[in-house]
């Protein structure tokens, strides 16, 4: 296809391309959000591997809690006598 | 850039980018996602559209053409986007031309395809594909030319051999 090539040339021009389709369109031009509106309907992808450590982080957390709560119920009820016991 | 003027570049351009996108990647899927992405980042960066550095096609073409290869870059991370290639005649059969042309082009290095995509499909100048694809006027030269003899090469069964006259055979 060198300038004086019109043969290569003409062959390649029997490759078409296919038609866009309608809903491209629709895709681009729809109306576009202003950016507070995200927050109350925008959505997020989040990758899996950080849903697994937010997991487990929660679950840590929950564990946390739970062994607080726990070690101080003991006490209080050793307060809960303490006071018996001095009245 | 306003709503109105969006719409127009869209309407004006959205063919002509998704031409090209298709040719380069060969699947209608990747070129819609394409020309969406491009129009895109249009949207959100008008600024960095400058007209006294070329019209809107040629702008639309530089994003197109930086998704499209961002995309065989990630898809390829080990492969050259221009390398020796030297293409071989292709084993297609005569009454699938236009299949042995599409073959041939998605055959290319990205960087001679879309020289040759630009320069035959779009009609576009030396100086116009430099522009667009960031390269100098020199390297398209270089790379159009690899291109054209590489796709003689491949459609040499579906082209007379150079020099041929017609009804001298």
């Amino acid at each position: 296809m060198e300038p004086n090539d019109p043969q290569l040339r003409n062959l390649l021009k029997e490759w078409q391309t296919p038609a866009i389709s309608p809903s491209l369109e629709e895709r681009v031009l729809r109306p576009r959000r202003h950016w507070s509106s995200f927050l109350l309907h925008g959505s997020i992808r989040v990758p899996l591997p950080v849903v697994y450590c937010l997991l487990m982080l929660l679950i840590f957390a929950g564990w946390r809690m739970s062994a607080r709560t726990a070690q101080t119920a003991p006490c209080a009820a050793n307060c809960n006598h303490a006071l018996t016991d001095a009245c | 850039m306003t709503d109105a003027e969006f719409r127009d570049a869209f309407h004006g351009h959205k063919d002509v980018v998704h031409r090209f996108a298709y040719r380069m990647t060969g699947s209608a899927s990747a070129a819609e996602d394409v020309v969406q992405d491009c129009f895109l980042i249009l949207w959100r960066k008008p600024a960095a559209y400058d007209p006294s550095r070329g019209g809107m096609r040629a702008f639309l073409l530089g994003i197109a053409r930086n998704l499209i290869l961002k995309r065989w870059r990630d898809e390829r991370p080990h492969e050259q986007l221009e390398d020796a290639f030297i293409g071989q005649p292709l084993n297609v059969l005569d009454d699938d031309r236009s299949q042995a042309v599409e073959k041939a082009i998605l055959m290319l290095p990205p960087l001679q395809r879309e020289a040759v995509v630009l320069a035959e499909y779009e009609e576009m100048s030396l100086e116009e594909i430099a522009r667009t694809t960031a390269a100098d006027l020199a390297a398209v030269k270089s790379r159009l030319h690899r291109a054209r003899q590489n796709l003689r090469r491949m459609l040499a069964h579906l082209l007379e051999p150079r020099g041929a006259f017609h009804g001298t055979k």
